[in-house]
């Protein structure tokens, strides 16, 4: 398959089963709502090390957020259900709470399964806390220097799917970069799914363990690196000079798979060789996205 | 079975009559013969509900009754479910210990609407009278959760001892609005008439035209209260509720008392201060 040129690999993304929760911030007007939800979504590339995966989903107009102010949207994923509600807590407690104007939201209202959010955090106030039922929903009002700080009592906790990906093999480094920043615009805004690397993009994707160091989780993806390409059994066909890969994390199948369908064909354009995908044979991960089966319509998104 | 019992008003009701009876729970069980046989109560004396209504429709959870009803009392008291819609205005007591499903009335209601309801929605287009969403005058509490919108005015001691829910009210309070609140939330769009909030422990009273505030309560700040925003944003799109944009933007001057009582109540007073 080619599209534009650009052959698509007959190969597929290998994601995992994870845990999603979508907050949805807001403030007096959308710089600050943004300035709260990037500082919530910092450090938040990868599980590996970060504990959480996080992305701005969208931005909100004042007519879609629970108060009526500009919003954000902002996904989190993790392994296991504990950890979501902790990480929860840690990040509304020092990103969202912290910044002047803001009110923090669930944005799963109909997820059934839910943790105690606004519950854990209301004790920062110290006794000073006070709650409002609205609309069959509890909130909380801290006493903050600046007013009070409103979040709700819980948050919807669902399942989610993590590790989507696929890879640009490019003729050089600026044409990879150009096809990864067009990728990402297109799948930006995309309801469901965050990109939780910087810009979107990565240039260090990873294989699982080490080869010299085994007792590291991952290490670089020397298949796909061409600095060591005649050191190693490198993936890279000729001609390609630089990889870039884009990872996303998602509220299901679904919105994944449109996503990477926007993403792969706004990447094909020229100095784009191929576009492949990172998996490991399909023994780790539940969910498999065949680029090929996306790409033709044939893959549920 | 019909989706919906229709009850019209066969003649003018003179005496004061208690219609308990009607609520979309009874109804939901019962066909249209049935429903004609329950008892209205004229003080002491039965009389067959189909002797003053025309019933159409049977075994609906959705009830519709039309004609002027302001002499008949409780209609809806203790209903759990479904939808009563009244056309017409209607006596004392309507939605008294209703604990969910949705009340209607096109009209205005008498004293004590919504009296020691505990939940649903009880939406009134016209005015109400005194002690709506209050207690019995003996009771230890009032009101303790759902909502209550009145389109209009309200009387006196409106949300009296109310424990939990809101109270609002589109057009001015009576006095003594809150009087002996435990918690909850009253909510004035207008004015409210003297002493509001007396005896009040930890509800919240907001009023957005004029208020004075009583001297057991002592001022706060000045600032923008973030849970009224989520109050009109879920009043504007789920209830239809008309807010004038500079009532959702404006500040508010926020009083915490009752101090004669356990002090952890507020008046949220809108101010043009900015």
């Amino acid at each position: 398959m080619h599209i534009r040129g650009v052959a698509i690999e007959d190969t597929f993304a290998e994601a995992f089963g994870m845990r999603a929760a979508r907050v949805i911030i807001t403030a007096r007007d959308a710089g600050w709502a943004t300035e709260a939800a990037r500082t919530m979504t910092g450090f938040a590339t990868s599980v590996i090390a970060c504990k959480v995966e996080a992305g701005i989903e969208r931005h909100l107009s004042p007519s879609e957020t629970p108060d009526g102010r500009p919003g954000v949207s902002v996904l989190l994923f993790t392994m296991d259900s504990d950890s979501l509600a902790k990480r929860l807590v840690e990040r509304i407690g020092q990103t969202v709470l912290t910044c002047v104007t803001t009110a923090c939201f669930d944005g799963l209202a109909a997820a059934a399964d839910r943790m105690p959010i606004g519950r854990s955090l209301r004790v920062f106030g110290d006794g000073f806390q006070a709650s409002k039922v609205i609309g069959g929903e509890r909130y909380w009002r801290i006493p903050v220097m600046e007013g009070e700080f409103l979040v709700q009592e819980t948050f919807g906790r669902v399942k989610g799917v993590g590790g989507g990906n696929f890879l640009i093999l490019a003729e050089s480094d600026a044409a990879a970069l150009d096809a990864a920043q067009a990728a990402v615009d297109a799948m930006r805004g995309t309801a469901g799914v965050v990109l939780p690397f910087p810009g979107g993009i990565v240039r260090s994707g990873s294989k699982v363990g080490g080869r010299r160091y085994p007792s590291m989780i991952a290490t670089t993806n020397d298949a796909f690196a061409p600095t060591v390409r005649s050191r190693t059994a490198s993936l890279l066909p000729d001609g390609v000079n630089a990889a870039l890969e884009i990872v996303l994390d998602g509220v299901d199948e679904p919105s994944i798979a449109a996503a990477m369908r926007a993403g792969i064909d706004a990447a094909c354009r020229p100095g784009v060789r191929s576009i492949s995908a990172g998996n490991y044979g399909g023994k780790l991960g539940p969910y498999h996205f065949h680029l090929r089966r996306i790409m033709d319509g044939s893959a549920a998104a | 079975m019909s989706d919906t019992v229709t009850l019209t008003l066969r003649a003018t009701v003179s005496r004061r009559l208690e219609a308990e009876c009607i609520t979309p729970d009874a109804f939901a069980a019962l066909d249209e013969g049935a429903i004609a046989r329950l008892s209205l109560w004229d003080g002491p004396h039965a009389i067959p509900l189909g002797d003053l209504f025309q019933v159409r429709g049977g075994a609906a959870a959705r009830v519709h009754v039309a004609g002027d009803l302001a002499m008949v009392d409780a209609l809806g008291a203790g209903m759990t479910t479904g939808v009563l819609h009244i056309e017409g205005p209607v006596g004392r007591y309507v939605g008294t210990r209703m604990a969910g499903g949705e009340l209607r009335v096109a009209g205005d209601a008498a004293y004590g609407a919504g009296l020691e309801m505990t939940g649903g929605l009880l939406d009134i287009t016209g005015n109400a009278g005194d002690r709506l969403g209050a207690g019995r005058l003996a009771a230890a509490r009032g009101m303790s959760g759902g909502e209550i919108i009145v389109r209009g005015n309200a009387g006196a001691e409106i949300g009296a001892k109310m424990r939990r829910g809101t109270v609002i009210v589109a057009g001015n309070a009576g006095p003594r609005a809150g009087i002996g609140m435990i918690a909850g939330n009253v909510i004035v769009f207008g004015s409210a008439g003297e002493d509001p909030g007396r005896f009040n422990k930890r509800g919240t009273i907001v009023v957005c035209g004029g208020v004075t505030v009583a001297p057991t309560y002592r001022y706060d700040c000045t600032y923008h209260p973030p849970h009224l925003a989520v109050t009109m944003v879920h009043l504007k799109s789920r209830r239809k509720f008309a807010i004038d944009d500079d009532v959702s933007t404006a500040p508010f001057r926020r009083y915490t008392g009752d101090m004669a009582e356990l002090g952890r109540g507020e008046i949220l007073a809108r101010t043009d201060e900015r």
